[in-house]
């Protein structure tokens, strides 16, 4: 359903002059005007970028500067030397700083083999070069400690000029180079090198050395005394003088000729590629030399103080200002800003261009710039009126957009029309190829058409919010830009392409259609391409740090202008189809102007249309908050080189490391950062970085304006990280700085400690091997004792005993029946030999059960053993031991105790004591056991039974080297007592037979 | 009338086979030795017709004993009484010199029934005794210093106390070690022991 809002259009008409800007700015340009507007305009070339103490200065009087061939840039305050990078002052901090801490620097001089000489108030000479520095005092022939001024002469011999007396370097030693007799009091403050190889010396003179001869010139009368105090030689041969009354020019034949144009007190000269002289003052600003004579600058709009000290002019084409009260870098960055005349900030702002080149800024109020100069302008019955937006239709008549009054059709003749439409706060106009003009307001879309004004707000689908931009699609129809995403309006309808969804949440800022039909498409996250129905992102990341884009140009050059808050990119068409396509893309023509950084923080405007607009001379204007921005990029300008890169700082877990040669990082360190920075004296905002760690990373990383590198728990081993710079557009061309870092192992990392580990393992699973198998080899050796234990107690006591019996009976058999005497003797032997075997078999399993007890000593065996034996004899036992007990062997133990318990046998069998005493002597080497009873005693006797206990004792005791006495007497008791020596040892019996025999 | 030495180191045993021999009208014990060096002494004293000989003996065995005998005086009888029997015991004895050997416990008819048939020049080995010794090969006899080896590993010794007790280093007991278990055909220590101690290679 198509409503079409017929307008209410009210037509205001009201005529107004033929508005011929151009004319009209003719008419009001009165020529001095135009000589300002000139001067102007050549300033604002030069982007002002000014350090103070906020800006991490530590001092802001500038008395010196240089720059050595690494690009450093050298500044000398009355408080001490700084290097600057670009980016940050550094203290001087090199070996042996304290000889220049505090120091109130004069001069200073980059001599070409790049080392520096410093020169101070009162604390004479430095130098400064490989590292470390050298003074030069009354000691090495410099008598006076006030050092004015440096110089380098063509033969390379260093010049210090002083109040009183100027002195070279030779053979490292300062001599006088001026003639104290004819020269008296000549104070030296300038010293110059001509084309002409001679030597020009300012100060209370003037005088040119040639070779060894002088010629002193003479001066115009001053209204004081002569003090000269910078000499500057310009391309064209002039040499000029600068005193504290005036500038002074030098004519060939050595007539000087004050500079009237030039007021004040001349403290400095300098002159820059274009051979421009650079007139720093005392008190009333900086002059710069043009065709026509002397542009002045002064404080506060172009410089921080009106005392100039201090002028350099750098390798970079950047004009460095030392003031009184900051330092200023004056530099071509392609950008200019032309200033709101009122001081305030605007709220927003577009940017039109007429077809006249007029450009017209529509900010809190209206503007219009007329040759550089910008001045606030009212349209004839639109006082009051807000102006947003203006186009011009191709038919000549002008569309001004206002801010809750509507729109307004201001026809060639003068006649103005005013359209109501939905809504009357108006965001942009855009005409179309069929010569119809859409509006785009805070509520909609409206369009223009040969006089008949339609409204699409309540057709299907309108969109009733703020339409940010606008583009004309195919066929009479439009995309229609908003903070939820991109419409199209087609046939009276509003419809959303599929693929368009992915930007329904995003604002869509800016719309380009280029001449091949693709749309190119601003939002507030980065650049899309409309491609044949495709929807792609335009990764800019790499290049530029914007991520919202307010417009979108194409120049006739085939360059594409990107606008964001806080820079403008420029890059050529086809890069940016080559990003569109892939990502990694190389871009090969791109420039990128920081306007924030760079403009004391001015930001671009975006949101309503124009945004930006094309001048016709490959620039662009930009709407921005402190004025209007113009763009010229420097079209023949080569690409600046890539500055060199410096590595400033390197931290292990936060502690700064000596990085001068190749980094050590102590095993345990877990956190390595490189901070690097390159010498760029201009804006850096533009330079890239990246990095790469060989031996870790796989590929560059951090392309970013990032200049630190971070690495978390490196492994041990050996690294080198790669820094590059570079410009993006100018890839091929990097600078790079390298750093080989090691980083150690742990103990426990390293090969040696592996082997040893491996060592230890193989020496542990050996012991727990060995352990085994002596465990084994012991619980053996056990087995194998207890089995032969065993074997021997049965053998000694069962089958012995048996075979005892046995062959007793078997006598007894074999007696003939009447040695019935005999045969008793014989039972009776072996009713007593079994009964002894019966207890030596108990023994042996008793024994067996308690196996162990043979680890206590020896008496308390023969003690338990004698205890058993007659536990239930009810005999009393007296047991003692005397003198002190000593250890002997288990084969002389055991054999010791069979002779005990035959003798206890004896005593209980036969005797029946009530009391048995046993006593262990230790005496003199042997031991003495008594077996002693109070039983019945008896006679010894062959046929007794006994006899054969007798014997066998006595047989066991001979085997102890050792004697056996027996006393008894019938109804006495008895006694039987045995000793033998303690050492023997060699009665260790061998138990196997064989191995006795097979020792023969 | 045969003269005979008893040598045995248990009295109750020499008591009873020299009343075994005493009621035997033509024997007679004419000395008794509980040790073989007291044996050997007495045989050379008194050149008695024949020797019962125990294997068993504190000091010098009862095979020393038997090789001095025979070394004095080559045609000497010597029986053996003993509680071995082992083919190693039997086959030592009878390279020793022996002529009989006798397990103790046997009835005393036939110990003087040995007694008179060594005696009268002749052999006297019971059926089990020579049954033993056929079993014996060539291949399983053990040296000298195998021998040695193995009475220590009955003595619960480890290679390396073997190795201390003869002098020799630990390898070498290993490979002795290695030589007897496959001598004696077994798998370890503990089965060479129990088959040793069968073949009287070693005592307990």
């Amino acid at each position: 359903m198509n409503i079409g809002l017929n307008p209410a259009a009210v037509c205001i008409c009201c005529r107004v002059l033929a508005l011929r800007f151009s004319i009209l700015l003719c008419l009001l340009s009165a020529g001095r005007l135009d000589t300002y507007a000139q001067q102007s305009a050549d300033l604002q070339v030069f982007t002002h970028r000014s350090w103070h103490i906020q800006d991490g200065l530590p001092d802001e009087v500038i008395q010196a500067i240089a720059q050595t061939p690494d690009h450093y840039l050298w500044v000398g305050t009355s408080k001490g030397l700084l290097r600057f990078d670009g980016q940050n002052f550094i203290q001087f901090d090199g070996e042996d700083s304290y000889l220049l801490r505090a120091q109130d620097i004069l001069s200073l001089l980059a001599a070409r083999d790049g080392s520096l000489w410093i020169g101070t108030d009162g604390g004479g000479l430095f130098h400064y070069a490989n590292g470390r520095i050298q003074a030069y005092s009354a000691g090495e022939g410099l008598t006076y400690p006030i050092i004015r001024v440096i110089f380098e002469d063509s033969d390379g011999t260093i010049w210090a000029g002083s109040d009183f007396g100027i002195f070279k370097l030779k053979a490292n030693r300062f001599v006088r180079a001026d003639d104290p007799v004819k020269l008296v009091n000549f104070g030296a403050q300038s010293i110059l090198g001509d084309r002409d190889g001679s030597v020009w010396v300012g100060g209370s003179r003037l005088v040119r050395y040639q070779g060894s001869s002088y010629r002193e010139y003479k001066m115009p009368k001053q209204s004081g005394a002569l003090r000269i105090k910078s000499l500057c030689q310009t391309a064209d041969g002039s040499i000029w003088v600068g005193t504290v009354g005036g500038l002074y020019r030098g004519s060939q034949d050595g007539e000087f000729q004050k500079v009237m144009s030039v007021i004040g007190s001349i403290r400095i000269l300098e002159k820059d590629t274009k051979g421009r002289l650079w007139v720093g003052t005392v008190g009333n600003g900086l002059y710069v030399q043009n065709e026509s004579g002397f542009l002045h600058m002064s404080a506060p709009s172009d410089l921080p103080s009106n005392t100039v000290l201090s002028l350099l002019y750098d390798k970079e084409e950047n004009m460095w200002v030392g003031t009184q009260a900051g330092l200023l870098r004056l530099s071509r960055t392609g950008m200019r800003m032309v200033p709101f005349p009122d001081v305030s900030d605007s709220d927003f702002g577009t940017v039109f261009q007429d077809t006249d080149g007029t450009i017209w800024i529509c900010s809190t109020r209206l503007f219009r710039i007329v040759h550089e100069v910008m001045e606030p302008y009212t349209f004839p019955g639109l006082k009051n009126v807000t102006i947003r937006t203006m186009l011009r239709e191709r038919s000549g008549a002008l569309w001004v957009g206002t801010m809750g009054r509507d729109a307004y059709r201001i026809e060639p003749n003068g006649r103005m029309t005013r359209y109501i439409i939905g809504n009357s706060y108006v965001r942009g106009f855009l005409q179309s190829e069929d010569g119809s003009v859409w509006i785009a307001t805070d509520g909609g879309v409206s369009r223009w058409k040969n006089g008949r004004f339609d409204g699409f707000h309540m057709v299907a689908g309108a969109v009733r919010m703020n339409v940010t931009s606008l583009a004309s699609g195919p066929a009479g129809s439009l995309w229609i830009g908003t903070p939820h995403g991109l419409r199209f309006f087609r046939d009276q309808r509003f419809t959303s392409a599929a693929p368009m969804d992915q930007l329904k949440d995003h604002s869509v800022w800016a719309l380009h259609k280029d001449s091949s039909g693709v749309l190119w498409i601003g939002t507030d996250s980065g650049l899309y391409r409309w491609k044949d129905g495709v929807l792609r992102h335009v990764p800019l990341d790499d290049l530029w740090s914007a991520p919202a884009i307010y417009s979108i140009m194409e120049d006739s050059s085939h360059m594409m202008w990107l606008s964001g808050p806080t820079s403008v990119l420029r890059i050529r068409s086809e890069d940016l189809e080559g990003l569109a396509v892939h990502a990694a893309e190389p871009v090969r023509e791109m420039q990128m102007f920081p306007v924030s950084s760079e403009l004391q923080g001015a930001e671009l405007y975006g949101g309503m249309q124009p945004s930006g607009v094309l001048d016709h001379h490959g620039g662009a204007w930009f709407p921005t908050s402190q004025g209007a921005l113009h763009i010229i990029p420097r079209l023949d300008a080569p690409p600046p080189p890539v500055p060199p890169l410096e590595i400033e700082r390197v931290l292990a877990d936060g502690r700064p490391i000596d990085f001068r040669h190749a980094i050590d990082l102590p095993a345990g360190s877990r956190t390595l950062e490189i901070s690097y920075a390159p010498v760029l004296l201009s804006s850096q905002s533009n330079l890239r970085f990246r990095h790469i760690l060989r031996n870790f990373d796989s590929s560059w990383n951090g392309t970013s304006a990032e200049r630190t590198s971070v690495y978390t728990n490196l492994r041990a081993g050996r690294y080198t990280l790669e820094l590059q710079a570079f410009f993006p557009g100018n890839p091929d061309q990097v600078s790079s700085a390298t750093l080989a870092i090691r980083k150690q192992a742990h103990f426990y990392q390293t090969k040696w400690f592996l082997l040893l580990c491996a060592a230890a393992l193989a020496l542990i699973a050996w012991l727990i091997d060995r352990i085994r198998s002596n465990q084994l080899r012991s619980r053996f050796s056990l087995v194998i004792e207890e089995r032969s234990r065993l074997a021997r107690e049965i053998h000694d006591s069962v089958i012995q005993g048996c075979t005892g019996v046995s062959v007793l009976l078997e006598a007894y058999s074999a007696m003939p029946p009447h040695h019935a005497e005999a045969q008793a003797q014989l039972i009776s032997s072996a009713r007593e030999e079994i009964k002894a075997t019966i207890d030596n078999a108990r023994d042996a399993v008793w024994d067996l059960r308690h196996a162990g007890e043979e680890s206590q000593g020896f008496p308390q065996q023969v003690q338990a053993d004698v205890e058993k034996f007659m536990h239930d004899s009810g005999v009393r036992l007296e047991f003692s031991v005397v003198g002190d007990e000593a250890p002997i062997g288990p084969v002389v133990a055991r054999e010791a105790l069979m002779v005990v318990r035959e003798a206890v046998r004896n005593a209980l069998h036969h005797g029946q004591p009530s009391i048995l005493r046993l006593i262990l002597r230790y005496q003199w080497g042997e031991l003495s056991i008594s077996v002693l009873d109070n039983g019945r005693g008896f006679t010894p006797s062959n046929g007794d039974v006994r006899h054969f206990g007798l014997i066998g004792m006595r047989e066991r005791v001979e085997r102890l080297r050792g004697s056996l006495t027996v006393q008894s007497k019938e109804g006495k008791g008895s006694e039987v007592t045995f000793s033998f020596p303690l050492d023997s040892l060699s009665l260790e019996f061998p138990k196997a037979e064989t191995v006795q025999e097979m020792r023969r | 009338m045969i003269r005979i030495l008893v040598v045995d180191d248990h009295p109750i045993m020499r008591f009873g086979i020299a009343s075994i021999i005493g009621s035997q009208p033509d024997m007679q014990v004419v000395g008794q030795a509980g040790s073989g060096e007291e044996g050997v002494d007495l045989f050379k004293q008194l050149h008695p017709d024949l020797t019962l000989m125990d294997l068993q003996l504190p000091g010098m065995s009862g095979v020393s004993a038997i090789q001095n005998i025979r070394f004095s005086n080559s045609e000497a009888k010597v029986i053996v009484l003993t509680t071995y029997k082992g083919e190693e015991d039997i086959f030592q004895s009878l390279r020793s010199g022996a002529a009989g050997y006798l397990i103790k416990g046997i009835s005393h008819d036939r110990l003087v029934d040995a007694i008179r048939h060594v005696y009268g020049g002749k052999k006297y080995l019971p059926a089990e005794i020579s049954s033993k010794l056929t079993t014996r090969t060539p291949d399983a006899i053990l040296s000298g210093r195998e021998r040695e080896v193995l009475a220590l590993i009955a003595e619960g010794d480890g290679n390396k106390q073997i190795g201390k007790k003869l002098g020799l280093t630990e390898g070498t007991v290993k490979c002795h070690v290695g030589s007897i278990l496959g001598k004696l055909q077994v798998e370890d220590r503990t089965q060479a022991l129990i088959v040793a101690l069968q073949r009287g290679l070693i005592h307990l």
